[in-house]
Formats: structure tokens, C-alpha cells, sequence
């Protein structure tokens, strides 16, 4: 990903950073707490061999100014002018953890833009302490465990830089979008798109029991548990993760049916 | 449910069954029933049957089938499913078929989730290596199908769903109660990990009691600990009017055993599956132990029962033994296969009754 052109766009209220890779479909990626994905992450790049990416960081995070309230809707309103100024027609929307309380409100808010929609390992509603075989992150090594797991793919490892400017945006995040969202959850059957739940079962951040509610909630989703995979799906399991968001751009309905080896 | 006596002897694996006779496959069956009922009446807390393939030794190729048929016939014991042969098997497919059979037994299913015997490995043409981390998987997508109530798809390393939402669910809830096998550090290190009992088959007194010890540190290195009910050793057992009747039938019968044995084709089939991977390299003096049986084996029954892989002896004895297993290995459930004499189906009943009724009451206290 380190080579992704790297681009500024002016919306409504301010300025947004995003990367832009690939040509096809329009994917716009939300990342989740730690800002924009580390330069030695890879499937950006895999996702790009099929779709248009792009990956916007959000309102406050990295080089985007602040815009509109500090809240996942205010967020999604962001969003949703920057695929408007952006993309010709709606597109496809993945959202990992802190992320998918936007990709969900943009969803309800803005049904147009939005032709399918993939949260992964979403924490848009209230945390619940983990199950056992979890408990309390003890370290920078253990926290760089439950987030990525043992076999994360990287091209290059973050860099100081890097890890602190993810800790300084996951401090932000808490701060402004740790909130319940309880009135997104009462609107989750607004979703008209179809969405794909993912989720590592070995998820320490996000207990995987936190994906019932999505499947309960948003009438035409279809939930995937990513065996052995931590939280950062993307990172932690690229191939699976990109294997599965892709064929569910691809497919829409027939995701669920099997392709034959395709 | 044993097929019983072959016309000809055979010692090889997989057995050929050009022997096998419809009319003698039915009276197995009616045996087996009548086994199973008298197990029930004597008030056995339960009844236990197991996977095994391709020999007349063990007709329960397909368990579920069998458990469902004892869900008709068998009114209070438990139903002890010992157990689907995870890595074998479709994973959704067993934790539909255990839930509904539980659903058939009113609530009395227990399970023993099991990875199998090494030879079981030929039945399915599945990687021996790939044992391991098949069984784990399958572990933890039957768990999550028996307690997850929306759909899910499953995205694993060997088993892949878009769909799965199991009709019926389990009547106990949140599953039926689950055993896993001791015979292995891995084993006991998830069944510590999962809170389940531990299953010790067909072990020895010595590796057994390692074996439990092992579990309970780690079940304390997990934040809890088990009670006695939660280890469970299997073993053979015969019991007799006197120690002198139970030791002359058993040895009449391990003379008998020799000429209809399949014993043979197995030990070389389990052999050749352990050297290919099975146990892994953590568990390699396992491999070794397949590799050289005879080593450590029992010489005698007197050394059977000493090395506690058999319970011999008149009512009072066969009890002192189930003492001493207890104290050593800390079991508090005693699983037994009743050994039948020279094929003596009578003699079997006569040992089943007279430990229901005179060695239970002795060790329910223990």
C-alpha cells in the first residue's frame, strides 16, 4: 500500500485525505480506530486488482480536518459528500470495527449511495467484557496480538511513526465515537443494501457473540465467522477477508450459493 | 453392537465382508438391544457406543444411526455417544444429527467429541497430519452451530459454510454435555480451555493418572477447576461370583480370542497412521507407543488389572479396583465394555448384573 497515490479532496465544512488504488466498481473502505490502514498492509492493493479504492480517513483522523459533528452519523453525513464528490453512482462500502457504526449510519441515512455494504468486526454497539481465553491487554506486543493475531500479513512492519500516529487517532476515536449508538441500532431494519458481517472467532477486542445483533437486526445480512482470526480482519486474515468481500461485491445475493470453485 | 464369531478367522484390516450373513446380523442386532435394555433396567446411569469402521468388531459406522435407534429403546440411562469422529465427518452434518438425537432421547445425549483411532484415518482417505487441526476446527464450528440462534457461514481452514442454522438445536442447553479425549497433551490442554470433561480410554493406570494431572493444571492455568465428574476412564471389565470364576473365564477367553481376532490388520493399520503425522510432534512418545505395543503391554490379567486396563474379579474385588482408579487418576465416572466370556452372551448378562447390583452401590460413595 506504501505506494498508493495519496490525494486531498475539498467537501462541504473542510478537507478529507484518502488513497485511491485500482479501477473498476467503486469500494470505499472506512477504517476503523487507528486511522488510515498502515503503509505495510496488503489488501488494499488486492482489493485493487478488481475494484476502484478508495480510502478516505475519516473527519479529525490523519490529514482530514474536522467536519460536522463529532459523531458517527456526523461522520457518515462526511462520507456520504465525499462519495459524492468522488464516485458517479453509488458504491460498495466496507467498514472495519470503529468504522462500521458509519458504513451502518450511511446505510440508513443514505440509501442511494450505497449498493452493498460489509462491516468487519464492527463495535458500533455496547462493549461487553470478552469471553474467557481474553482480559485486559497487557502489552504493545500483546495489544499488536489481539489486534492482528499470529499470522498477519504485512509487506513491512509499522514503523514508530506509524504506531503512534494509530495510537494517537485511536485516542481520538474513544474520545468522540466510543458512544452506544443506541438510536442506530433501533434503525438498523432501515438497511435496504445488502450487508456482509464478518467476524474473527478469535476476536479479543470484539467478542464474535457481539455479531448476533447485525444478523438479528438488518434484514438482508449475511454474517461470516473467519475461523481463528483476530480483529483486524483485513490484516489479520488478508486472503480470507479479501477472498470473501470480493465475492460478496461480486455476487450480492448469490454469495450464499456456491460458486464452484470460481 | 458386535457382529459376533466369523465362520473364518481373519486377522487382516479393513476386514473383507464376503462373511457377512444378513441372518446373523440381525440376531447381532436383537443381542445388542437386549444388551443395551438389560443396561437400563439394571439402572446404569449410561449406555455408551461408539464410531468404528470397516470390521464386524463394531457396527456403528454411522453412530448417530445407532444412538437414534437406543433413543427408542433405552427410557432412562443417558446416551453416551463416544463419540462422531470430528475430523471424519461434515461438522454441520454431526451437530445436527447429535442434536437430534438428543432431541429424540428427551435431553439425555452426552457426547464425547473424539479425533478416533489412528486406523480410522484409511476409512476416509484424510490426511493423518491434518488430524489435529481438523478435529479443532470442527470442535469449534459444532459448538458454535449447537449454541449460535441466528445464521452464520463458516470461512475455516478445511470447512467452509455460507449457511448454518441447525434445526433441531440441542434440548440441553446450552449443548449436551461434551467429553474430550485425554490420550493427548493437546486434547487435555483444550478440554481445559473449553471447561469439559476429560475422556481416558483404553489407556493404562500410569499415563492415565498424567494424563488427569495434566488437565487439572491447566484447568487451573484457565481459572477453575474440575470436579471428579469430569474425568472419565474407560476400561474392559468382568465380574464373577468369585475372583477365581471372573480370572478362568477371562482366560478361556483370551485363548478363545486369538483365532477370530482382527487385532492384527488393526495394530499395522494403527502403525502405519501414527508414523504418518497423527500425533504430531508434541505427542511423539504416542507414535512410539503405536510403534512398539508390546511394550508395557499386559503380560497376564493379574498384570490387566494391575495396570488398570481391566476390571476382574468377584463384585468385592472389581470395587477395590474402581477405588484404586480413583485415587489415582481422580475419576469419578467409570466407563466399562463388558468383556463376554467366549462369546457367552449369558455370561455377559450375569457380569452386568452383578456389578449393577453389588460393585455400583459399593463405589457410588467413593
Amino acid at each position: 500500500m506504501t505506494d498508493l497515490p495519496h490525494k486531498v479532496i475539498d467537501i462541504e465544512g473542510g478537507s478529507l485525505g484518502y488513497l485511491e488504488a485500482g479501477s473498476g466498481e467503486t469500494v470505499v473502505y472506512l477504517h476503523g480506530a487507528g486511522g488510515r490502514p498502515p503503509a505495510g498492509s496488503t489488501f488494499v492493493s488486492e482489493l485493487a486488482k478488481d475494484f476502484c479504492v478508495l480510502v478516505p480517513s475519516r473527519p479529525g483522523f490523519d490529514d482530514s480536518s474536522e467536519i460536522g459533528k463529532r459523531t458517527p452519523d456526523g461522520a457518515a453525513a462526511a462520507v456520504a459528500a465525499f462519495i459524492e464528490a468522488t464516485s458517479k453512482g453509488p458504491v460498495h462500502v466496507v467498514a472495519q470495527s470503529a468504522g462500521g457504526a458509519i458504513g451502518l449510519w450511511l446505510a440508513v441515512l443514505r440509501p442511494d449511495l450505497v449498493s452493498s455494504l460489509v462491516v468487519s468486526a464492527p463495535s458500533a454497539f455496547a462493549h461487553r467484557p470478552p469471553p474467557s481465553g481474553g482480559g485486559p491487554v497487557r502489552s504493545p506486543q500483546d495489544l499488536d496480538k489481539v489486534l492482528y493475531g499470529d499470522r498477519p500479513t504485512w509487506s513491512a512492519l509499522p514503523t514508530d511513526e506509524e504506531q503512534e500516529r494509530i495510537r494517537r487517532n485511536a485516542a481520538f476515536n474513544m474520545q468522540n465515537f466510543g458512544g452506544n449508538n443506541e438510536e442506530l441500532l433501533a434503525r438498523l431494519g432501515e438497511i435496504r443494501a445488502p450487508v456482509l458481517v464478518l467476524w474473527g472467532t478469535e476476536d479479543r477486542l470484539v467478542p464474535s457473540g457481539d455479531s448476533s445483533v447485525y444478523q438479528k437486526n438488518i434484514p438482508q445480512a449475511v454474517r461470516m465467522f473467519i475461523y481463528g482470526a483476530s480483529h483486524e480482519l483485513p490484516i489479520a486474515a488478508t486472503a480470507k477477508w479479501v477472498s470473501l468481500v470480493r465475492d460478496f461485491i461480486r455476487r450480492g445475493e448469490f454469495f450464499v450459493v456456491n460458486s464452484g470453485g470460481e | 453392537m458386535t457382529y459376533g464369531r466369523l465362520r473364518e478367522p481373519v486377522s487382516t484390516w479393513p476386514v473383507p465382508n464376503e462373511q457377512f450373513e444378513p441372518e446373523q446380523a440381525l440376531r447381532a442386532r436383537d443381542a445388542c438391544f437386549a444388551e443395551y435394555e438389560l443396561a437400563d433396567e439394571l439402572g446404569f446411569d449410561w449406555v455408551s457406543l461408539a464410531e468404528h469402521h470397516y470390521s464386524p468388531g463394531s457396527l456403528a459406522p454411522s453412530i448417530n444411526v445407532l444412538a437414534a435407534a437406543l433413543s427408542q429403546r433405552v427410557h432412562k440411562a443417558r446416551i453416551a455417544i463416544l463419540g462422531p469422529l470430528l475430523p471424519l465427518g461434515n461438522p454441520v452434518r454431526i451437530a445436527e444429527e447429535i442434536a437430534m438425537v438428543d432431541n429424540l432421547s428427551g435431553g439425555r445425549v452426552i457426547v464425547a467429541l473424539l479425533r478416533g483411532a489412528p486406523y480410522e484415518y484409511l476409512v476416509y482417505n484424510v490426511d493423518p497430519a491434518e488430524s489435529r487441526s481438523r478435529y479443532e476446527e470442527a470442535w469449534e464450528l459444532i459448538y458454535r452451530a449447537w449454541t449460535d440462534t441466528q445464521p452464520f457461514g463458516w470461512e475455516g481452514r478445511y470447512y467452509q459454510f455460507r449457511n448454518v442454522s441447525i434445526w433441531p438445536r440441542p434440548i440441553q442447553q446450552p449443548t449436551p454435555p461434551i467429553i474430550v479425549s485425554g490420550s493427548s497433551k493437546d486434547s487435555g490442554e483444550l478440554a481445559a480451555r473449553k471447561r469439559v470433561a476429560l475422556g481416558l480410554a483404553f489407556t493404562n493406570l500410569p499415563l492415565a493418572s498424567e494424563a488427569s494431572r495434566f488437565y487439572r493444571e491447566k484447568a487451573e492455568e484457565n481459572g477453575w477447576q474440575p470436579t471428579s465428574e469430569h474425568v472419565l476412564y474407560r476400561l474392559n471389565a468382568y465380574v464373577a461370583e468369585s475372583d477365581e470364576r471372573a480370572f478362568a473365564d477371562m482366560n478361556r477367553q483370551a485363548e478363545g480370542r486369538g483365532a477370530a481376532s482382527v487385532g492384527g490388520g488393526i495394530v499395522n493399520a494403527n502403525r502405519l497412521v501414527a508414523a504418518s503425522g497423527f500425533f504430531g510432534q508434541r505427542d511423539a512418545n504416542l507414535t512410539n507407543r503405536f510403534q512398539n505395543l508390546s511394550e508395557g503391554a499386559p503380560r497376564s490379567l493379574e498384570d490387566a488389572v494391575r495396570l488398570g486396563t481391566l476390571l476382574c474379579g468377584s463384585p468385592g474385588s472389581v470395587a477395590e479396583q474402581i477405588g484404586v482408579l480413583q485415587k489415582e487418576i481422580g475419576c469419578g465416572v467409570v466407563e466399562v465394555s463388558f468383556a463376554s466370556p467366549q462369546g457367552s452372551e449369558e455370561a455377559k448378562r450375569q457380569a452386568m448384573t452383578l456389578f449393577a447390583r453389588e460393585v455400583v452401590p459399593a463405589v457410588r460413595g467413593l
